[in-house]
């Protein structure tokens, strides 16, 4: 059986392409590059409403052996060690399709490199516009390090509309936090009392183990 | 890196290049002097600071606003809001747009009084207002830009064959001051506030853009129309050239202060009425983002100041010496190719330009680079400048020999290339006559024309704006048709190899 990851690489604004010519040079298909901003904390900057930065997010789909050179790569070649240089973790997926070039996958788990496997968790907040960075200040306010945002749209059931001769979808926003497992419960709870989650239209959230990583302090 | 340094090093090196080719020009053909080299390098430090400060109050402040606004508009569902906000809008930014003031007054010097500066201003703010509201409807109702834009520049072309030589120059030249520093990111927000949400992304794309190009036909137009119904046919014979006193350095950059806070504050007066009247009605504006597009308006306003005083502390004189100087040697050859240069290297510097690549990039996910998008836009800028000094030095061409072919090449090209550049295109040529044309090109053109014996100063000194508007259009349609041709490759080969 063959474990396919989705690697997601957070890095720099303009590092995309290169994360993609990198993939590629490890016989990986291909990837895509989302425009996202990312925290910094930082009191005083943040008074100055200057506590962000533009990111690229890069998801890069492949089995396990080939992601594992990846991101072992990346992890080297963007300096992943050293702070603010960026983030890279793998998510294991439970299906994949239309990723036909490589079949042979010999490695069940990566053993080397990166922060001790199943220890960390991804969650995925998707909010309205503009609440992005509530979702971030609950978040930090239980113990989450940072967090990138991604600026998307799209609708639940009761949401389409239509204006003049147009259908709209609302402008929504996805928020990406990284934590330890240990504190996954508390964040999540404390992301949901604040946007008050259990109400319908109000967002949703899941979470993801994440079963290597990167560059996170 | 936060925001702030990340700004400040992409402006430093897109200040860089032009800072480095007048230093070399001041070591090789034109010597500047001590004096003015050391003020050109100040004003270029005071550039890159106001510049920063600008653009990070754009994106912090202007542009979420923008956004926010052509939300609001829209999403009430009512046509006569729509039409309303349109004309209210477009009229007050145009109004308050201190290119406009600066080309109204010359109008009215030129025309020996004939044509108010305030009958000017009223008229074209009008003219950008009935455009914006069709611009709007245009989004809302899904009408294809380049149906529109053929339309309104065949009415130009009808309107051309009426209007006096002089006033060709000046309604092209309309067109590039109106479409300023500060109000080209909020049309181009507001628009992108109402496209955002369509359902169908790839009309999303389209539509982000086009409205300043729509603005601007708009300026055109209505400046004709002026000149056809005043029938004004005398004119004077040059413009009253600006008086360099012989001040200290720091001398120079005092005097610049004021003018700077007062053309600052006329800009910003209108945005911030409307953004007070806009708080007070919406209610889906949280303290956050009130508090994040204050100090945007903040930082954006004092960017502003910062960037005048150097450009007209820092830039002008330099401008106008070189354009001289080079006439005045002779030296036509170098006259064309260091237009050329300039042309290029003064672009990346533009404010508008920045806001406009990076919600290129923006729009379409990294898709165009903001990196395709410049090389495109130098080139033109370099050539509209290189072609509007050799009109200066061959007084055989006339303005509409360059206008007339450029125009029907651009309409031409809306056919053929991707609709999404059709848009990009048609508003560059709006975003590229920005502040640092209008003053240092501008000087350079108009020392140029100056010094050159034959050279008609109206007719040749106006006209470069023109130019630089027109040229980018072509071009970013050029790179539209290499990204199809480009992209049809790929695909093709993919299917081969399949």
């Amino acid at each position: 059986m063959i474990i396919y990851d989705m690697n997601v690489l957070i890095l720099k604004h303009g590092m995309g392409s290169k994360a993609i010519a990198m993939a590629k040079e490890c016989n990986i298909s291909g990837g895509t590059v989302l425009l996202g901003k990312g925290t910094i904390r930082n009191s005083f900057l943040s008074f100055f409403e200057l506590a962000e930065s533009t990111k690229e997010i890069v998801l890069v789909i492949a089995n396990r052996e080939l992601g594992c050179k990846f991101l072992e790569r990346a992890n080297s070649e963007f300096n992943l060690i050293n702070q603010n240089h960026g983030i890279a973790f793998s998510i294991e997926l439970s299906k994949v399709m239309g990723y036909t070039s490589y079949k042979k996958d010999t490695l069940n788990y990566c053993q080397t490199g990166g922060e001790v496997m199943f220890n960390y968790d991804s969650i995925f907040v998707i909010v309205d516009k503009g609440k992005g960075e509530d979702v971030v200040d609950a978040a930090s306010e239980a113990g989450a390090r940072g967090a990138t945002i991604v600026n998307a749209r799209g609708s639940g059931i009761h949401e389409t509309s239509k204006i003049f001769a147009i259908e709209i979808e609302p402008e929504k926003e996805i928020v990406l936090i990284l934590t330890k497992d240990d504190i996954t419960q508390a964040v999540c709870d404390n992301i949901n009392k604040k946007m008050r989650l259990d109400e319908s239209g109000n967002g949703i959230l899941f979470v993801q183990k994440v079963n290597k990583a990167y560059g996170i302090y | 890196m936060n925001i702030f340094s990340e700004k400040l090093k992409e402006v430093f090196f897109s200040v860089l290049p032009v800072t480095i080719i007048v230093i070399l020009l001041n070591f090789t053909i034109v010597p500047l002097g001590y004096n003015l080299m050391f003020r050109f390098v100040i004003g270029a430090i005071f550039i890159v600071i106001g510049l920063t400060l600008f653009l990070l109050g754009v994106d912090l402040g202007v542009t979420p606003f923008g956004a926010v606004l052509g939300d609001e508009i829209t999403k009430r569902n009512k046509l006569w809001i729509v039409v309303a906000a349109g004309l209210v809008l477009g009229f007050f930014i145009s109004y308050a747009e201190p290119g406009l003031l600066i080309l109204a007054n010359q109008i009215d010097m030129v025309t020996l009084g004939n044509i108010s500066s305030s009958s000017i201003l009223i008229v074209v703010s009008a003219g950008i207002a009935c455009m914006m509201v069709l611009g709007f409807l245009r989004i809302l109702f899904d009408l294809p830009l380049y149906i529109i834009l053929n339309v309104s520049y065949l009415i130009v072309l009808i309107l051309g064959f009426f209007v006096s030589e002089e006033f060709l120059a000046i309604a092209f030249d309309a067109s590039g001051s109106t479409t300023g520093v500060l109000a080209v990111p909020f049309i181009l927000a507001l628009s992108f506030g109402i496209s955002a949400r369509k359902k169908n992304s790839k009309s999303s794309e389209k539509d982000s853009f086009g409205l300043v190009a729509i603005a601007s036909v708009g300026a055109i137009a209505s400046v004709m129309i002026l000149d056809i119904f005043s029938k004004t046919s005398e004119f004077a014979g040059a413009l009253p050239s600006s008086q360099f006193e012989n001040l200290s350095i720091a001398g120079v950059f005092m005097r610049e202060v004021f003018p700077a806070i007062h053309d600052s504050s006329i800009a910003f007066l209108p945005l911030l009425v409307i953004y007070i009247i806009t708080i007070l009605i919406s209610k889906s504006i949280s303290k956050r983002e009130n508090r994040r597009m204050i100090f945007g308006f903040i930082y954006a306003f004092l960017g502003l100041i910062i960037f005048f005083i150097g450009v007209n502390a820092g830039f002008m004189e330099v401008g106008s010496l070189i354009g001289s100087h080079l006439v005045e040697q002779e030296k036509y050859i170098f006259l064309i190719s260091i237009g050329f240069v300039l042309g290029i290297v003064t672009i990346l510097a533009e404010p508008a330009v920045y806001v406009l690549t990076h919600q290129i990039e923006e729009v379409t996910a990294g898709y165009v680079k903001r990196r395709s998008v410049l090389v495109a836009l130098s080139a033109g800028v370099g050539l509209a400048v290189a072609l509007s000094m050799l009109r200066i030095v061959t007084s055989d061409i006339r303005l509409w020999h360059y206008l007339l072919p450029g125009y029907i090449i651009a309409v031409t090209l809306t056919f053929f290339a991707p609709k999404l550049f059709v848009g990009i295109a048609f508003d560059a040529g709006g975003v590229a006559t920005g502040p640092m044309t209008a003053t240092f090109i501008l000087a350079f053109t108009q020392g140029a024309a100056n010094s050159y014996p034959n050279a008609e100063l109206l007719a040749d000194g106006f006209g470069m704006i023109a130019m630089v508007a027109m040229m980018p259009i072509i071009t970013l349609q050029i790179l539209g048709l290499v990204f199809k041709i480009k992209n049809r490759k790929t695909i093709e080969g993919e299917e081969k190899s399949l």
